[in-house]
């Protein structure tokens, strides 16, 4: 258990059953129901059963928020709202296009400069303007996107329409009353997109945090997306975007084991440098990371991504700093 | 297995076999023998002469087996890549009578619309998961449509949607040629249902066509590419609820249902935003004679004409070839053509030859690629 009491428990990724036990016993919370947003699945797959169940085995009533089918309803009231969302969604994959197109040929020219058989005093200089040019593209995206998220909801008054004020005020209600949140794995676009529509993030701060893979991932400063091992080949990563930041200081890659090419030092190198100052918190099943509002820690240690594409174990950080705190002599890694 | 001298059939060789030891080398072995990259057949019957008939390119198409002295045990080893497959019948010649038989000693066959076939799984090979039933995984449904056409009259069509099907949503669709065969032969459906589970692939409704007369339809045939892009999409997009981008579009093929998939895009340039071309019999005569039949005689005036003025007919094209394949120097000639015209092309050569297993087993990496899923957003 941890020294102080975690705000939010962030869990490794449930493949099989889920199991929610130990993070609810971490968080120590007062009696209450437990909200749930399970939108990042489809409405074919039991995972809204399961969480009630493992929240019931817990002890605890669920209150699902039911995010998706309050999003249809908005949508079925508000028609020209709909049809601005589609919009906005069409604008997004396009900059996700323009975006994907850019950083292409950065990364590409990035791998080729330091491939080149030069003296490193010649070559360095390059490879710190081709690294550039990575971030560049990464910051042009996140500023972009928020762009096209700003002018949606300026455009329709998203704040004050009413069929989203009506979700909006129910939401805040549920979520006063509960103990806690629980937000699940799944679509990461599909969860950030519902929660970003439905301007959720005020309503979620004040609530202990239960939230593994994608859930998590929208709770931290950037969401990036990665899969070194797609069927069709490794994709580069990519930043979907700014995520909710209640989860501050780093950056989430869940599944690591299965989703990234672990002996990449370049790549996971670059990947660490691109999240910076965050931290890049790798996470498997089983795993699981408390934030006590101050420090990220771990009872078997913090996975991290060096600067150098290491995988380092720390006993816990804090969120701003380069330095991990280093574990105590004789301590397991 | 460092020498062919330690081979199982070596060793027996060695041993001066008798009856008894032929039987115990039988009881002892799965066959064909695999023994690193090494593979031997073996068959055991009384005849004059046996021969290995198969689909490996560049080799004779049927190969003499050799008896073991005194015995009734023919035998021939080859060597074959990791991961192959190949598929093949044993030719028993017995006087003048000679018959194409399946391999008494391999219980493993498979069925393409010519007949049966024993398979040969060479080392390393195995069936993808992917490719079978997995009763964890939704199916989707198959259901008929029944499309008119000027030039077919009224064909009937194998229509796929996704397990979870949503009339309000809107689905990519996939054309698949040769429709029946895919879903008999290649496990289109359960791979379908696979990959949509996995999220490698989008839900999609796809469209099995099946031909009457194929290589009349299949030959470049202007009234085939009518129906493709004008009637039957027109049809379906009436019927499902589909997307109308060309992006959103795909058309399958394998050998001559490759061809017609090329044609039918060239015919009607963009019309079909991704293509799936397998093993795709693009027989060309510019560069010499060709001994196929004159049947095709279409085929190669519409490939030399391709190769002469390569044209972006599509935005992304797959294309896959066994390197058994006769068809293996077309496929290769063919996709330089294919990336010089500015269409996204992506590649692959596997150990396997002209048969539906081998494009089964394609599919994966094809479409995903084609029509990626939402797999790389889903975090578990």
């Amino acid at each position: 258990m941890p020294a102080t009491v975690p705000r939010a428990v962030v869990l490794g990724p449930q493949p099989g059953r889920i199991s929610l036990g130990p993070g609810l016993e971490a968080l120590e919370l007062p009696p209450g129901p437990v909200a749930a947003i399970t939108v990042g699945w489809r409405e074919t797959e039991p995972v809204l059963k399961e969480v009630e169940q493992e929240l019931g085995q817990c002890g605890r009533e669920a209150v699902p928020l039911h995010i998706g089918e309050r999003v249809g309803r908005v949508f079925e009231r508000d028609a020209p709202l709909a049809e601005a969302h589609r919009a906005l969604q069409e604008g997004l994959l396009a900059e996700e296009q323009l975006y994907g197109a850019r950083l292409r040929r950065a990364v590409e020219t990035a791998r080729e400069v330091v491939r080149l058989s030069v003296a490193e005093r010649y070559r360095d200089p390059y490879a710190e303007q081709a690294w550039q040019a990575i971030l560049v593209a990464d910051r042009f995206h996140v500023e972009r996107h928020a762009e096209l998220w700003q002018e949606f909801r300026e455009a329709v008054g998203l704040a004050e329409r009413p069929a989203i004020r009506e979700q909006r005020e129910e939401l805040q209600g549920l979520l006063a009353g509960a103990a806690a949140v629980v937000l699940t794995g799944g679509h990461v676009a599909v969860i950030r997109n519902r929660l970003l529509l439905l301007g959720l993030a005020d309503a979620l701060a004040p609530l202990p945090v239960l939230a593994w893979s994608a859930g998590a991932m929208v709770l931290t400063p950037r969401v990036v997306l990665f899969h070194d091992r797609l069927p069709g080949g490794a994709a580069r990563p990519e930043i979907l975007g700014d995520g909710l930041s209640l989860l501050p200081g780093i950056a989430l890659f869940p599944d690591a084991r299965i989703r990234l090419d672990l002996g990449d030092r370049q790549g996971l190198a670059e990947l660490s440098g691109r999240v910076d100052p965050d931290r890049a918190v790798l996470l498997d099943p089983g795993d699981l990371v408390y934030w006590d509002g101050r420090v990220w820690s771990a009872p078997d240690g913090v996975r991290l991504l060096s600067g150098k594409g290491e995988v380092e174990t720390v006993p816990s950080f804090v969120p701003g700093t380069s330095g991990a705190e280093p574990f105590p002599e004789g301590a397991a890694t | 297995m460092s020498a062919a001298s330690e081979l199982a059939i070596q060793e027996l060789l060695l041993s001066g076999p008798t009856g008894e030891a032929v039987d115990a080398f039988i009881e002892a072995h799965d066959f064909p023998i695999r023994e690193g990259p090494h593979t031997t057949f073996v068959f055991r019957g009384e005849a004059t002469s046996v021969l290995l008939g198969h689909w490996l390119f560049g080799t004779a198409a049927a190969r003499e087996m050799e008896r073991v002295p005194d015995s009734d045990l023919w035998f021939l080893t080859l060597d074959l890549p990791a991961e192959s497959r190949v598929e093949y019948r044993f030719q028993r010649v017995r006087g003048a009578d000679a018959e194409w038989i399946l391999d008494p000693l391999n219980e493993r066959t498979v069925r393409d619309p010519f007949g049966v076939w024993s398979v040969c799984h060479g080392e390393g090979y195995q069936r993808p998961e992917w490719t079978e039933e997995d009763p964890q995984v939704g199916r989707g449904e198959l259901s008929v449509t029944h499309v008119r056409s000027r030039a077919f009259g009224t064909r009937a069509v194998s229509v796929y949607t996704p397990f979870g099907f949503r009339n309000r949503r809107r689905y990519p669709l996939l054309v698949v040629l040769d429709g029946e065969d895919y879903l008999r032969h290649a496990a289109c459906r359960t791979v379908l249902d696979n990959l949509i589970h996995r999220r490698e692939i989008p839900p999609l409704i796809a469209a099995f066509v099946t031909p009457e007369k194929r290589i009349r339809e299949y030959a470049d045939n202007p009234a085939h590419a009518e129906f493709l892009t004008s009637e039957l999409v027109s049809h379906l997009q009436a019927e499902f609820p589909i997307r109308l981008r060309p992006d959103d579009r795909g058309l399958v093929g394998a050998g001559l249902g490759a061809v017609a998939a090329l044609t039918a895009a060239w015919r009607y340039p963009g019309f079909f935003g991704k293509l799936l071309l397998s093993s795709g019999s693009f027989t060309f005569t510019d560069a010499g004679p060709s001994t196929r039949t004159a049947l095709l005689d279409p085929v190669v005036d519409f490939v030399n004409a391709y190769r002469a003025d390569p044209r972006r007919v599509s935005r992304r094209v797959f294309v896959s070839c066994g390197i058994y394949e006769p068809l293996i120097y077309e496929n290769r000639s063919l996709v330089p053509l294919l990336r010089e015209s500015g269409m996204e092309v992506r590649y692959i050569e596997a150990p396997d030859g002209h048969n539906w297993e081998n494009w089964r087993d394609r599919l994966r990496v094809g479409l995903s690629w084609l029509f990626p899923g939402p797999l790389w957003l889903y975090y578990r």
